[in-house]
Formats: structure tokens, sequence, C-alpha cells
């Protein structure tokens, strides 16, 4: 009788049996398998056009989405750092009366090509990429380095050298936005930098990056380093549009 | 009912094909383990060349600097595999612990490439670009070292191109340009800035 019951199982336990080989080829099969990509909207709509022809300050906070940046001590991202500096910025910039645009204003994947597009539309008068980064102290401000220079042929520039006609004046911004950090006893370094994308933009640009180290990286959440440095950027920028007679 | 002595056939033919399941299994993941030993870095082949003396350019994260420092490397007569070498040189100062500027000890040259007399196409493994720490300054720094080492060992290079896996990045971990070409002369001046 026990045997019996015995012998109504076997067949499951045969089957069972046969079936175990199989499992490790379907255990190993999700490591070939593409990741989904789940959360973030992954085409970013462009800015929006203004109202009416009015050159702005373009700012980018750097990353987004699935792209973290750096990570701080395992819990910080670059990408909610540079967000929340440039929401800074772009306050700063409006209460100076300065047309401003956010390249991101969430968490969403954005291109470094399709932010040199968004870059490229017209009345763009000025583009700001944001990052952070380790180590150091303070803020490094980062003009382009381009390669030696293509000539353009006829109407359109290169696409790795893009900002070759606007360099000398990015270059200045650079300076002015170092200068604004230093009166403000922010410690600053000024490089040149082939960092993507600031070579495939043609109206100048730089790059500002919050420094820090390791062992101080909540300072680059800090509300006030963060209020300091944006109000600096907007105040080279105020006094350029100023000695340029209100144009930016 | 069954015959007994059918039962007990049947119980052992189970037992065998159980026994067996598990003897696959194990093979198995003997199989694998062993094919993820072998695509890890393997023995490399053995350089030929004489062993020279040389400078190399070196990245110090703690002062932010790039410095000149000796090595002794067995260096082949045939350009390219000298710039292949002198690459790995760079590397293996990232590589030791502790190091002036930490990278993953999985990081290697793949091979290098002359396109024309001018162009090098360096090939890094995939080690080097996913666990290089992220930072604008950390990125540039690494290629900037890699760039000017190679400039100051291998006459004649203007530009360097890097590709990672044989195929073409954005940047080598969120910042540094991997699309373009690095013309020497223009990270002369980017270097010249952490001398």
């Amino acid at each position: 009788m026990r045997w019996s019951k015995c012998g109504f199982h076997l067949p499951l336990v045969a089957i069972f049996c046969c079936a175990l080989p199989l499992l490790p080829a379907a255990q190993y099969q999700p490591q070939n398998a593409a990741p989904q990509t789940v959360g973030p909207q992954q085409t970013p709509s462009p800015p929006q056009q203004p109202g009416k022809a009015e050159p702005f300050v373009l700012v980018d906070p750097g990353h987004g989405g699935d792209d973290k940046g750096a990570v701080f001590s395992g819990r910080i991202n670059e990408k909610d750092i540079t967000l929340s500096l440039g929401r800074e910025l772009h306050k700063k910039l409006e209460e100076r009366g300065i047309p401003v645009k956010m390249l991101r204003d969430a968490d969403v994947n954005i291109s470094l090509d399709r932010r040199a597009e968004l870059a490229n539309e017209p009345h763009t008068a000025l583009y700001i990429g944001l990052h952070a980064g380790l180590p150091g102290k303070g803020v490094r401000v980062y003009a382009p380095l381009l390669p030696s220079t293509e000539s353009a042929d006829g109407r359109f520039l290169p696409w790795d050298s893009a900002q070759m006609t606007s360099l000398e004046r990015s270059r200045r911004l650079a300076q002015a936005v170092a200068k604004e950090l230093q009166k403000r006893n922010i410690p600053v370094r000024m490089l040149a930098s082939p960092l993507r994308p600031l070579n495939n933009i043609v109206p100048p640009a730089i790059a500002v990056e919050l420094a820090t180290d390791e062992g101080n990286v909540r300072s680059l959440e800090s509300e006030k380093t963060q209020a300091a440095v944006a109000s600096a950027i907007a105040a080279a920028i105020g006094q350029r549009r100023t000695s340029a007679g209100g144009q930016l | 009912l069954i015959p007994r002595h059918f039962q007990i056939t049947i119980a052992l033919l189970l037992l065998a094909i159980l026994v067996s399941g598990i003897l696959i299994i194990r093979l198995r993941h003997g199989e694998q383990a062993r094919s993820e030993s072998m695509a890890g870095p393997g023995p490399q082949p053995q350089t030929q060349g004489e062993i020279e003396h040389i400078r190399i350019l070196v990245a110090y994260d703690d002062d932010l600097a790039l410095r000149w420092r000796d090595a002794e490397v067995r260096l082949p007569a045939d350009r390219t595999l000298r710039a292949r070498e002198v690459l790995r040189a760079v590397l293996a100062q990232y590589q030791q612990r502790p190091s002036p500027h930490p990278l993953s000890s999985a990081s290697d040259i793949r091979d290098v490439y002359m396109v024309g007399n001018d162009t090098l196409l360096v090939d890094t493994n995939a080690a080097f670009a996913d666990q290089h720490p992220s930072g604008i300054l950390l990125e540039e720094l690494t290629l900037a070292s890699l760039v000017e080492s190679l400039k100051a060992n291998v006459p004649g290079i203007d530009k360097v191109k890097f590709v990672v896996e044989g195929k073409e990045r954005e940047t080598l971990a969120g910042h540094a340009d991997l699309q373009s070409f690095y013309e020497t002369q223009a990270v002369d001046e980017l270097a010249q800035e952490f001398e």
C-alpha cells in the first residue's frame, strides 16, 4: 500500500528530476537580457520658446534620469546637486531680471548631443553647465578647450568645434564668474576642459563645478553654499549684460 | 497493483536520474566558472624588447596635480606595441595600492592601432571606463596623463582617440569627452594647468 502511494508520486519526481538540468540555463538567461528602463522620461521636450525673440541664459543641470553622474558617499547623486543648484541659479537670474531657461527641471535623461542641440536653438545667449565632483574645495569654472581650430566650411560649423566662434567670450565669462566667486571668498580654480557638450555649443558656454573632498560631501547639499555660488554666477552675467549695454 | 520488483526498478531509475541531474548541474557550474575566469585578464603574452628607462606623467588626486615619474618598462621596437606598453605602464601606477589616482585593477589597454603616421586609436577594456571614478577632473587627469606619456615616449603621435571594447563612447565616466580626437598639442595646454 505504501509503495503504491509512492508509485503515484514517482512520475512527478521523475519530471522534476528531468527539469533540474534546465534550471541553470533559465537562471542565467536574464543576464543577457537588456535592462529595462523604468521611470524617467526618455526624450525631453525642448525648452519652451520665449514669447518674443528675447535672448536668454540656458542653465543646464548636468546628468539626470538614469545618468546619476558622480555618486558621493554612496547616497548623494551629482544629478540631484546640479538640479538644486540650477534652480537656485534660475531664481537668482530672474531676480536680476535676466531671461533664463532650464534645460532640465526634472529627473530626466537627456543625451549630451541633445543638450548641445537645445543649446544651439535660436536665442540662447549663454550656456551654463552645472556639475559637482571630487576632489577639491570651492568651485571650478571650466571654459571650453578646443582641438586645433578647423576652418568652418561655408555656413556650417564642425560639431566638435562649434564653439570656436565664441571661445574668447566663453573665456571672458569664465573669468568674470571666477572673479565674482573670489569676491565672495569662495575658493575658485579656472580651467580649460574638453568637457562635453561645451565644444558642441555655438554661443558662449562654460561649466561650473562644485568641488568637495570625500569627507565633506554634505557641503554639496548646503543651501547656503549653493545660493552663494548661484549669486556669483548671476552677478557675473548681470555685469556682462550691463557692460554690453543691456544685451546678454 | 504494481509488482514490488517493478516499483523498486522505477525507484532506482528515478534515483539514477536525480543523481545524473545533480551531476549535470555541477558540471555546468564548473564550466561556467572556468569560462568566466578565461574571460578575465589572462596571462599576457611576454613583451619582447629592451628594458628602457622612461618618464611617464602621473596624476595625483590629493593635490590635483600631474607629475613626471621615472619608470622602467620593457618596450618593443615596434611603435604601436611601444605605445601600448607605455599606456600600460601608466595604468600600472594607478592600479597599485595605495595609488595616487586609484583605478580599477581590472583596467587594461586591449590594443592600440596606428591610423596613418600621427593618429593612435586606443582600445581600452570595459573595466577602464565602467569602473572609472566619475568626475570632471578625475577623468581628465587620467586621459591627460595617458596622452602626455604617449607623446613623451612615442614621438610623432599628434592625435589620440579612445574607444572602449572597440566601440565609441560619449564620455569616460560621464564627463570627459571620448568622442573627439585628443590632440596632443591641446592636451599639453590642459596638462600644464596641473603640472
